[in-house]
């Protein structure tokens, strides 16, 4: 599981939240599936980083790309 | 070929705004009402539909044409049922016909997750660690802190891990999650989030996909709302 960089504020630049791993995480997170809301649409921004698309819907982004 | 080389160029409105947008977001930030999703969307009812069902020849002539039938015919259905407002509806059943042709309506999901393909190659959780790649004692701790924080003392199970390697498992690929569709209330999309461990999918790698989980309160992680970002390793269920 990922965490917010910047306490998930959207960056000034580019208005987009980071998530990045965490070090401290365990490697491996058992949830409930009822916890799972959708698909996430992560961006890779470097090493263990990614930017959160807020921009178009994962099914707009799927049906044309 | 000189009309094609004169009217080619990008100045129109929506390309000399482009030129704005960094300027903008570096001022007032976000741009929310700049969405694209509900104009490329129309994409799909509007032109693709209407190519899909032309014979090819002539055919932009036909996707207007396609188009302009169903929104006639959408626009008259309306006007009868707004004329007859206390009488069974008549044109519920075209309704949904046309609402299934042109993928703009769906009818209401169910809120529950479902599981399918459930694979043969694994029985209790020794197997299950041995084909995910995950170590006994770590699935051992983790069924431990989950079923202490989840479950009812009656239903957790025991937690020696003699017995927990042991216990039956089921393994499966994709689930299904309803969510709601953009701007509506009661129509939903149904996300199918994979995860197909070490096996490859349709001869690509193997796929796990991210998925949003609702870890906190809607106060917490700022704009992320309580959920984080995830990649499904494995989807499992675990039998009494």
């Amino acid at each position: 599981m990922l965490s917010p960089v910047n306490s998930g504020r959207p960056s000034d630049i580019h208005s987009l939240v980071t998530v990045q791993l965490r070090e401290d995480a365990r490697e491996f997170t058992l949830v409930d599936i009822g916890t799972i809301l959708s698909l996430a649409h992560l961006i890779p921004e470097g090493d263990r980083r990614w930017l959160v698309n807020s921009r178009i819907g994962l099914r707009t982004f799927n049906e044309i790309y | 070929m000189d009309m094609i080389y004169t009217e080619s160029h990008f100045n129109f409105v929506k390309m000399h705004l482009l030129s704005h947008f960094s300027d903008h977001i570096r001022q007032f930030g976000n741009i929310p009402m700049y969405s694209t999703e509900f104009g490329e969307l129309r994409h799909m009812e509007q032109i693709k539909d209407g190519w899909r069902r032309s014979n090819k020849n002539d055919v932009e002539r036909q996707i207007l044409h396609s188009y302009g039938r169903q929104h006639a015919i959408r626009i008259r259905l309306l006007n009868l049922i707004s004329l007859r407002p206390r009488r069974a509806n008549p044109c519920d059943h075209v309704l949904r016909y046309l609402d299934k042709t042109t993928g703009t309506v769906s009818t209401p999901a169910p809120r529950g997750r479902i599981l399918k393909d459930r694979r043969d190659d694994v029985s209790d959780v020794l197997d299950f660690c041995t084909l995910v790649g995950i170590s006994l004692d770590w699935i051992c701790l983790e069924l431990i802190r989950y079923s202490r924080h989840n479950l009812r003392t009656e239903r957790r199970p025991p937690e020696e891990p003699a017995i927990l390697q042991l216990l039956p498992v089921e393994l499966l690929t994709p689930t299904e999650i309803p969510v709601l569709a953009f701007q509506e209330t009661d129509v939903y999309d149904i996300h199918r989030a994979r995860c197909t461990g070490t096996h490859r999918f349709r001869n690509q790698e193997s796929r796990k996909d991210w998925v949003w989980v609702q870890a906190g309160s809607e106060e917490m992680y700022g704009a992320l709302r309580g959920r984080l970002p995830a990649k499904l390793v494995a989807l499992f269920k675990i039998r009494d």
